[in-house]
């Protein structure tokens, strides 16, 4: 049978990014996220039309998905969007920096027969689950009663590290009903913020869920938490500060780990900041003064939609007003939708970046190149990018997990850190990482105020530490080092690799989330929370860390609790059964 | 709780009460007459032959916002080196020494017997983030003013000279983001820095595009500062900070608004010392100090605190972003630089002060020589500008050092000598007495942020911040015993904050929670005010006006201010 | 001498952390005192011997102490810190951490090592005769340049992970495997020796040292700059049969090139076109 060799990349898609708000479990979520988008070519050497299946094997494991047609041209790239699918194939090995490698991975495509299997089939068969999974409770109908319809405002949306906070929302009968000026991806989020909800609290009882009493869901909880020696609390990067700041707490007086979903986004980043700083702005800076626009291993349009529009290229700002007036660079491994709208996009070969920017720091320096091309580009493309650079007014990178989860990880970032430094000793340059979380700077921000450490915290000994690599989520359950998993609005069984979802499955799992995830659904405890920016407020950190706030809407479903009441009875209760005196 | 504080040494210099030995009793968290108080239930404290004070007040210490966490972050070797472990239900843990988290922050001022403090530069797009880690600082009240010297808006209304409209929208300002006073730093440069210009713009050069020279911006905003009858006075850090010469710059700088007033304090200028140097280069760096100390000993509408360095690691952090680049061509390290649309620029770049280096050594001399000449202790503070001289909790040693001629001798004997040699330090003679320390650390700050009902002082009906040292000031004479005193300061017998015993024998026994003091105005503004303001809202930022505004239950304990109104 | 047998009651399921199975803690204790040492097991305090069976031998009159473990020690973080001298020999695997900031005596270890194997030592010897871990004797995250091994050795027969010899001022850490991404980042002096193969970007942001490759080297930086072939390399009194490409740099860490980054010419084909340039240059080897 024939077969060929790739480059594999995973990732955010805007499908991917719609469909997840409709549930794991959807069909929609199936037929967007078991696929892997390949270029004609690449297909036809194949020999198979877009919609047969393939095999996608790697070192690490191999998947069965649905073969599509990418929309750009990008020949020896296969990209399958971020989910159960792409973790059965990722490699898991994360180089003492939290972070598994996502992104270039050697890969081996084959046509097969086999069918492709649902979330709950891969659940089963590779991870041999015997835990019962419930079934969904389902969506409320929608009500509109003209006569009480309100529009609210200035509105934020919870989705991205955009935070677009001028949203309006029309609702009516408590229930929403339209969103404007939302994109896509933020418009799927609030109006079907209501499907897939879980409506009450559950707990494990011969391995099946069963409807249980909150207070008895939170009692269940904190038993497991205080009886564990060494728990991990994750997740944190789409819930308030609020709630983060009493997940802390609650790490610290459990002795456990503690780690936000940074770890597996941006996570080297923050390493990278914390070895050689960092030069930044807020976005309106970038609206009003940048004349050069890089964005650098991301794909905005697909992860951050509105960003071009909001901030960037096609703002209008106060001393650069247009398109025109602004030059658009993209470089990434292929060509995304954001780099077709580019003035210049320079392919990199997937795992240079260092080296391409290497080389763009030695021609600022002034330091002869000797060889004729690196990273797949030719010299005189890479001067070209140069000579844009020093000679803007005002020039920002925008970098997003090509940079991160890719060969060399935080080193890459320090290297582009380092370029930024030293641009500014020709013109005013600045760099932003495009967080992806609504919440995940907020989470870094919390974690370093009350700790002194951004991500990945260990409180065993009883003073936080910080050590990436060993205290990280992924490392930890990779290793098998923790005996006890709280989840609080996140998804790591659908996300991570797969020795860390097999870990996750052997030891008592408790989440918090107002949807039933994949991770929800294998738990021992399931409690319901409301949705911030719907259903409660809460503050939430920008990409650029402007902290913007969050209101509520409308009403949680009934009995339903925010994230943040619901931690501060865990707390309680974890403090009654260590004996602490209330504070 | 009550409580009776018995036979202390009382130094009280809002009351002029001079170490008399006295009883202070507490009631509901305020001091009340003696007599008030049940002696069956309340907690006594004997205090005999020691040392009882009004709560340590810091008028200028980084120790929350956006910053400080971004230098937390990157600081993190600092972090690896110092922590403090959770007890349960007493205290939280924490890590940093130069870089403290928030809750050690609070138990650490705590330690030492402060009981408030200011966090002084928090651009006002990013004061939530200010207000929720002060909210997680605890025991000490605390307040942050705000930056305003590069915020378009402000400078707008200053260019066109429409001084009632600057007015309006500052208080409206103020109390959106629940800020508590009016920053500069480094006036204008945050303008320049958005095209990577600014670095040592004087008082008197232009601030492209607006017609606009720094001289008009201290100018323009003392007074607005003034009129508005804000509780604390314009707080300055002053052009070419850093900069050798700028000494020039800190003089005219005041001087540009000694006409608006003779007598009362309208104009701070922090921390002087980085800001009162001499010559032409670093080579020939010269103090500044008697120039400094001349004008503010001859005009009262200055007040100064110390920006004291001491030796060690340290973290340069400030919103004057061009400096902190140029810094980072001197320790070539790290360096992190954050632009705030349309308001303000920062900068973080770590440091070390070494006793060996000339600069270093002279700047520790400025530093003392400034508060030594300066006659009037009511008008120069300690502070450290906390983290970028040295960590606040230094203050005890600096305390000393300004008791102490004995002491600063036995630091000078490790210094660079030609450092000596320019300085004006071995040759000061003069010493601190423990009532003048009570001025500097107590009675001056909380005079001088407007908080001197409540705070800064033990008459009747003061909060109950009260510092119990455990030194005897008639048996040990601080020029000679000053370890016993660096000792004692270091950690308090007992702090008081607000009637509840927090610290005893110098560790944390409880956690309380401080309030967060803002301004508010009387009246509520104009609408029209809005309308002009979300017009440039529109242009210059990313959020809307609406999102901008802190509503008063993001604070812990809001405690508002009341300003006259428009 | 003293021998301490130290034996693990289970297997462990959380990390133990037991900075105190160092002669520089057991040397001052006797049998008794050693066994009411405190541990974590997770966030557990524990004393040694609720984990440990420890048993003490004597063997000759020599005062030095030896630390035996046998079983497996891969969840036990931080063996052998701060030791200054006698003897640690772990014969099974080892956790992370394993002679942190060590400053002389040897540690053997008969499997293999976790990540931070050696970090900021000063002196002294370790060998693995398994595989290692990230960071081998590498310097910690943010810490100021300087704080990077400053001396002793490593010699590691598997293979090593990622970052061996980070920020290294002096010493020698041989792996006679191959080794993961970035060797010898960021050093500034001390001697790598790679046998095996090497997953690139060897000797990045490095200002000093020598980093010599046996195997296949994964491509040089653009910012390092061909110097020269040389036929044979000496590291530490060994000499190695090349022929081998000398390159200097990191030019954008230095601008004099201290670092020197010998690779194999004949195990590196790709690298090829560097021997035209040498032919126009008229630099000679350094």
């Amino acid at each position: 049978m024939t077969s060929i060799e790739v480059t594999l990349v995973t990732g955010r898609s805007l499908a991917q990014g719609i469909a997840l708000e409709k549930g794991k479990l959807s069909e929609d979520y199936l037929k967007n996220v078991a696929v892997v988008e390949l270029d004609e070519n690449d297909l036809r050497r194949l020999g198979i039309s877009e919609g047969d299946t393939v095999k996608v094997k790697t070192k690490f494991g191999e998947v069965v998905v649905k073969a599509i047609k990418s929309r750009e041209p990008h020949p020896g790239i296969a990209f399958i969007p971020m989910g159960p699918w792409a973790s059965l194939v990722v490699d898991p090995s994360t180089e003492g920096s939290g972070m598994p490698t996502l992104k270039g991975i050697h890969a081996e495509i084959s046509p097969t027969k086999e069918p492709v299997m649902n979330p709950v089939e891969i659940l089963r068969r590779v991870y041999n689950l015997t835990k019962k999974i419930p079934p969904m409770d389902p969506a409320e109908v929608v009500v509109v009663k003209e006569e009480t319809k309100r529009i609210e405002k200035h509105v934020t949306c919870a989705f991205c590290g955009s935070l677009c906070d001028d949203l309006e929302v029309v609702i009516s009968g408590g229930r929403i009903i339209d969103v404007r000026k939302a994109c896509a991806l933020g418009r799927s989020k609030i109006l079907h913020a209501h499907e897939n909800r879980i409506l009450s609290a559950y707990i494990r009882k011969n391995g099946e869920l069963v409807k249980a009493d909150l207070k008895e869901a939170i009692r269940h909880a904190a038993k497991i938490l205080v009886n564990a020696d060494y728990p991990l609390l994750y997740g944190w990067s789409s819930t308030s500060v609020e709630a983060i700041k009493l997940g802390l707490e609650l790490a610290e007086i459990l002795g456990g780990a503690f780690d936000n979903t940074s770890v597996i986004c941006h996570g080297p980043s923050i390493q990278a900041l914390q070895e050689v700083g960092l030069v930044t702005c807020t976005l309106g800076q970038v609206k009003n003064y940048a004349d050069l626009i890089i964005y650098w291993g991301c794909n905005p349009l697909h992860a951050h939609p509105r960003h071009l529009a909001r901030y960037t290229v096609l703002s209008r700002g106060v001393y650069v007003k247009s398109r025109k007036e602004r030059k658009f660079v993209v470089v990434d491994v292929r060509q995304t939708s954001t780099a077709r709208a580019a003035d210049l996009f320079i392919k990199v070969r997937p795992n240079e970046d260092y080296e391409l920017l290497s080389a763009l720091r030695m021609i600022i320096k002034g330091f002869d190149i000797e060889a004729s091309e690196v990273a797949g580009v030719p010299i005189e493309k890479i001067y070209e990018l140069a000579d844009m650079m020093m000679s803007a007014k005002f020039g920002v990178i925008f970098y997003g997990l090509g940079l991160t989860m890719t060969k060399g990880k935080s080193r890459n970032i320090e290297e582009v850190i380092k370029l930024v430094q030293e641009l500014n000793e020709w013109t005013k340059f600045v760099l932003i990482p495009m967080r992806g979380h609504y919440n995940v700077t907020g989470a870094n921000q919390v974690c370093a105020w009350t700790t002194g450490y951004p991500y990945s915290i260990d409180f065993r000994r009883g003073y936080p530490r910080h050590i990436p690599g060993l205290t990280s989520a992924p490392d930890l359950l990779a290793n098998g080092d923790v005996d006890a998993v709280l989840i609080v609005a996140s998804d790591p069984v659908a996300h991570f690799p797969n020795e860390a979802v097999r870990h996750m499955l052997k030891i008592p799992l408790i989440t918090i989330d107002p949807k039933w995830s994949l991770t929800a659904t294998v738990s021992d405890v399931v409690i319901p929370s409301a949705i911030v920016g719907l259903e409660c407020e809460g503050t939430a950190y920008r990409m650029d860390a402007v902290p913007i706030r969050l209101r509520k809407l409308i009403e949680p479903p009934p009995g339903v609790l925010s994230d943040e009441e619901i931690l501060r009875m865990l707390l309680d209760e974890v403090k009654k059964l260590k004996g602490i005196g209330g504070s | 709780m009550e409580i009776l504080i018995k036979n202390g040494y009382v130094y009280d210099p809002m009351n002029n009460i001079k170490g008399d030995v006295m009883d202070i009793a507490i009631k509901d968290g305020k001091i009340v007459e003696p007599s008030e108080i049940d002696l069956q239930r309340a907690k006594v404290i004997d205090a005999k032959g020691k040392v009882v004070m009004p709560g340590g007040i810091d008028i200028h210490a980084h120790v929350a916002g956006p910053k400080v966490n971004s230098g937390r972050i990157m600081m993190l070797n600092d972090h690896y080196r110092s922590f403090m472990k959770l007890v349960p239900g007493r205290r939280r843990s924490g890590t940093g020494k130069y870089t403290p988290s928030t809750y050690i922050t609070g138990y650490r001022y705590a330690r030492m017997g402060w009981t408030t403090v200011i966090e002084p530069a928090s651009p006002p797009l990013k004061t939530r983030h200010t207000h929720e880690e002060l909210n997680d600082i605890p025991i000490v009240d605390k307040a942050c003013l705000i930056l305003m010297d590069s915020n378009r808006i402000i400078l707008n209304y200053l260019d066109n000279k429409d001084y009632e409209g600057c007015k309006e929208f500052i208080l409206w300002l103020l109390e959106a983001v629940k800020g508590y006073g009016v920053k500069l730093v480094d006036p204008g440069t945050a303008v320049l820095w958005s095209w990577g210009r600014g670095y040592g713009l004087d008082v008197d050069d232009p601030v492209e595009p607006y017609s606009l020279t720094p001289r008009d911006i201290v100018e323009g905003l003392c007074r607005v500062n003034l009129e508005l009858g804000l509780p604390h006075p314009l707080h300055v850090h002053c052009n070419k900070l850093g900069i050798p010469g700028n000494c020039e710059t800190t003089l005219k700088t005041m001087d540009a608004v000694s006409r608006l007033s003779s007598d009362k304090v309208i104009l701070h200028i922090t921390h002087v010392q980085f800001n009162a140097y001499l010559g032409g280069n670093w080579y020939d760096l010269g103090t500044g100090s008697e120039k400094i100390a001349k004008y503010v000993n001859t005009h009262k509408h200055v007040s100064l605190d110390m920006g004291q360095i001491d030796f060690g690691t340290a973290t340069t952090m400030t919103a004057d972003a061009p400096f902190e680049y140029a810094l980072f061509h001197m320790a070539r390290w790290k360096w992190l630089g954050t632009d705030v649309e349309a308001e303000a620029a920062a900068g973080i770049v770590p440091y070390k002060y070494r006793r060996r280096n000339f600069v270093n050594a002279l700047q520790w001399c400025i530093g003392l020589e400034i508060a030594l000449l300066v006659e009037d202790p009511w008008r120069v503070m300690i502070t450290t500008d906390h983290p970028n001289g040295a960590p606040f909790t230094r203050y005890p040693k600096i305390m000393t050092l300004l008791m102490s001629k004995r002491f600063r001798e036995e630091v000078m004997k490790k210094l660079n000598r030609r450092a000596l040699r320019k300085a004006i330090l071995p040759s000061i003679d003069r010493e601190y007495d423990l009532y003048e320390i009570a001025v500097m650390t107590r009675a001056a700050p909380a005079k001088l942020l407007g908080l001197e009902r409540t705070k800064g002082h033990l008459g009747i009906g003061a909060d109950a911040d009260v510092a119990i040292y455990d030194i005897n000031p008639k048996e040990l004479d601080p020029s000679r015993d000053y370890e016993k005193y660096l000792k004692a300061f270091k950690r308090a017998e007992y702090t008081i904050k607000s009637g509840e015993i927090v610290v005893m024998k110098g560790e944390v026994v409880n956690e309380v929670y401080g309030k967060t003091f803002y301004v508010k105005a009387k009246t509520k503004l104009e609408e029209e005010i809005y309308g002009e303001v979300e017009k440039f809202f529109r242009e210059w930022y990313t959020v809307e006006l609406q999102n901008y505004i802190i509503a008063e239950h993001e604070l812990r304990n809001p405690q508002p201010i009341y300003v006259g109104g428009a | 001498m003293r021998i301490i047998i130290v034996r693990p009651r289970k297997t462990f399921r959380v990390p133990i952390e037991a900075e105190c199975l160092s002669p520089k803690v057991l040397s001052e204790l006797d049998l008794e005192e050693t066994k009411k040492l405190r541990v974590y097991e997770g966030n557990k305090i524990r004393r040694l011997e609720d984990l440990f069976i420890i048993k003490e031998e004597r063997e000759g009159s020599e005062e030095s102490l030896r630390i035996v473990l046998e079983g497996d020690f891969s969840k036990v973080w931080r063996i052998g810190e701060d030791m200054e001298s006698g003897e640690v020999v772990v014969k099974g695997n080892c956790g992370p951490f394993l002679g942190l900031r060590m400053r002389g005596g040897r540690i053997v270890v008969h499997g293999n090592a976790g990540s931070w194997l050696g970090a900021e030592m000063s002196g002294g010897s370790i060998e693995v005769h398994g595989d290692a871990g990230d960071y081998v004797g590498a310097i910690f995250r943010g810490e100021r340049p300087g704080r990077g091994m400053k001396g002793g050795e490593i010699r590691i027969h598997g293979n090593a992970g990622v970052e061996l010899g980070g920020g290294m001022n002096k010493g020698l850490i041989v792996v006679d495997g191959s080794c993961g991404v970035m060797p010898g980042r960021g050093m500034r002096g001390g001697s790598i020796l790679i046998r095996g193969d090497c997953e690139g970007r060897a000797g990045a942001r490095a200002s000093g040292g020598k980093v010599v490759i046996c195997g296949k080297a994964g491509g040089v930086l653009p910012t390092f700059y061909i110097s020269g072939i040389v036929p044979t390399v000496k590291v530490r009194g060994e000499r190695l049969k090349g022929p081998f490409y000398l390159f200097v740099g990191d030019v954008l860490s230095n601008i004099s090139c201290g670092c020197r980054l010998y690779i194999s010419v004949n195990k590196n084909p790709e690298l090829e076109s560097y021997k035209e340039l040498l032919e126009v240059k008229d630099v000679g080897p350094y």
